[in-house]
């Protein structure tokens, strides 16, 4: 097997962890793999922040892994912005959890890139040169939607990850 | 000086569907299924290394080699080949005060949709005078080389 790569989400004050979660859809309730539909947000409010990291649970014969990369693919609908502690240059290190919020985002404070970022734009080890080594995750990823009131509901969007294994 | 490239014989070899190669990790024999593009180096003295060995040892098993087995300082040649079609392979003549390097660059795009998809980039290539050359074999076998470590090919 290459290296096992998955995507874990923490969630509460308790930061309770979902291991390899099947989709990064976001709302109105601090959950992973929720239910947009049974969780929409009223227009002129955010979703709740996801904290998310990239996990390394087997090396599977690999040394190495770098040069993490996450963007969305898709329009947000109306004047939403996507939001996120990810970016290439003045990256802030690793973040220290806190229980996700709706109200906005003191730690994504960036536009989450809309195609392949050209370089590393989420840390391991609190710096985007950082590597994996042996099992282990990345610092965290933190990005939320904050919504205009006069925004349509249900656009969709997707995430897209990406990084580097040397074997 | 021509190299002898005698480890080159039977290059031509195929891959078999039912082959398994292994690995020690952690102490944990494990095993590690084929990928469609794998490293081959010829040493200048002629012995070859391949990442998923061709033939199995003495022990009856095929292993699988990682790149930092290789010693630098002899290789001939670096090639990588296709898998299931060894006839295509793309290869680097390695002089003098090149340092060849081998990754993935793995992608998931479309995560959690009916459309996610993953994708892996083999990447070769060498530094030398503290440039990169980076070869980028696409998923459809074309090859792509560039300066650019990061090119976006999404």
């Amino acid at each position: 097997m290459a290296a096992t790569v998955e995507i874990d989400e923490y969630n509460g004050a308790g930061e309770t962890v979902t291991h390899g979660i099947s989709d990064t859809d976001m709302g109105s309730t601090d959950a992973a793999n929720l239910d947009p539909v049974a969780n929409p947000v009223v227009p002129g409010e955010n979703t709740y922040e996801k904290w998310q990291k990239f996990h390394v649970s087997a090396m599977g014969g690999s040394s190495q892994i770098d040069n993490l990369k996450v963007w969305r693919t898709g329009a947000l609908g109306g004047s939403a912005i996507h939001v996120t502690n990810a970016r290439t240059s003045s990256y802030g290190g690793a973040e220290t959890y806190a229980q996700p919020v709706a109200t906005d985002s003191s730690v994504a404070t960036q536009a989450m890139p809309t195609s392949e970022p050209g370089s590393a734009n989420l840390g391991i080890g609190g710096s985007l040169s950082g590597a994996l080594t042996n099992t282990g995750s990345s610092d965290y990823l933190v990005h939320q939607i904050q919504t205009d009131a006069g925004d349509t509901a249900g656009s969709t969007s997707t995430m897209n990850y990406q990084y580097d294994e040397t074997a | 000086m021509p190299q002898d490239l005698s480890a080159r014989r039977g290059f031509l070899h195929k891959y078999m569907n039912n082959d398994k190669w292994f690995f020690i990790e952690e102490g944990k024999e494990i095993e590690i299924p084929l990928e469609a593009w794998v490293w081959h180096v010829v040493f200048k003295d002629g012995t070859d290394l391949w990442q998923f060995d061709r033939v199995p040892g003495t022990d009856g098993k095929r292993w699988f080699h990682q790149f930092r087995e290789i010693d630098q300082q002899n290789v001939a040649i670096f090639e990588m080949v296709n898998a299931e079609n060894p006839e295509l392979r793309f290869s680097i003549d390695v002089d003098e005060g090149m340092q060849i390097f081998h990754f993935y660059r793995r992608s998931r795009l479309e995560i959690g949709t009916p459309q996610e998809t993953h994708v892996t980039f083999y990447v070769f290539g060498y530094k030398a005078d503290g440039v990169g050359r980076y070869h980028f074999i696409l998923p459809n076998n074309r090859l792509v080389i560039t300066s650019n470590k990061d090119i976006k090919l999404l």
